[in-house]
């Protein structure tokens, strides 16, 4: 059994720094569990808008955690070029953009960049704010 | 190109917080845990910010069709959290002059129309 892994706090960010490319498949299960949330998304070709962010906590918690507890989102851009659709094998790569303190809060801005697996062609991009609690 | 997105909107309890942090795997206190959220500034529960970024996809898909999501940037900042008990609506209005930008925004339905997320969602021309 492994020793837990260590809290990823503010200082183990290291702006430019590529944590890794994580895996998401968008298939039937997934996209069902989230129309169990949200029934209105209902096409069954394209994945829902909302889901983009699901894809980048994916990615983001798979590298930057655990998180100490009690950080907020404070904004969040993406800039789609092709929405992924059902069947589509995403690898979303994981990058410490920048960090700063501001008014004694820990910002941190973690750029996401996702591409098909197969076809290698960018989907999507995002940056994800965070203010970190310790 | 439409001037007013169709809004979309839902009510936030608890349970729906539980099923978002369990799709996307963030169990943060300060969503599931009501005792560690009471010591917080929030004073409380919030909701992940992105459960209500999803109605502004909503709103956007309405409007401007399926085709038009390989198209947008969008950029948003969280104002005010939503807590349990919420009902939210998600909209935005095409800004004058400025070509195809929308100012996007999250707002609270209970009557003062609080303003939580707000935002642009720029379209970038059909090729």
């Amino acid at each position: 059994m492994s020793a837990p892994r260590p809290v990823f706090t503010y200082d183990h960010y290291e702006p430019g720094k590529v944590y890794g490319e994580r895996r998401f498949v968008v298939d039937e299960d997934v996209m069902q569990k989230w129309r169990k949330v949200y029934p209105c998304d209902d096409d069954p070709h394209v994945m829902p808008g909302g889901m983009l962010a699901m894809v980048i906590l994916d990615a983001v918690l798979t590298f930057n955690s655990p998180r100490p507890p009690g950080g907020v989102h404070g904004g969040q851009t993406f800039e789609v070029t092709r929405m992924p659709r059902a069947g589509d094998i995403l690898l979303t790569e994981v990058k410490c953009q920048d960090k700063e303190i501001r008014k004694n809060r820990k910002l941190v801005r973690v750029q996401t960049t996702t591409r098909n697996g197969n076809s290698d062609e960018v989907m999507f991009k995002g940056i994800m704010t965070t203010l970190v609690a310790a | 190109m439409e001037t007013t997105l169709k809004r979309s909107s839902r009510h936030v309890d608890f349970q729906s917080i539980l099923d978002y942090a369990a799709l996307t795997n963030d169990y943060n206190p300060v969503h599931v845990d009501r005792e560690f959220a009471a010591k917080t500034p929030f004073g409380g529960i919030i909701a992940h910010g992105t459960m209500s970024v999803a109605l502004i996809w909503q709103a956007l898909a309405k409007t401007l069709g399926r085709d038009a999501l390989d198209r947008i940037h969008l950029d948003i900042r969280f104002m005010k959290p939503v807590r349990i008990g919420d009902t939210v609506a998600a909209g935005g209005e095409l800004r004058p002059g400025a070509g195809s930008v929308y100012d996007v925004w999250v707002k609270n339905e209970d009557g003062k129309g609080e303003l939580l997320i707000s935002g642009t969602a720029t379209i970038r021309d059909a090729p």
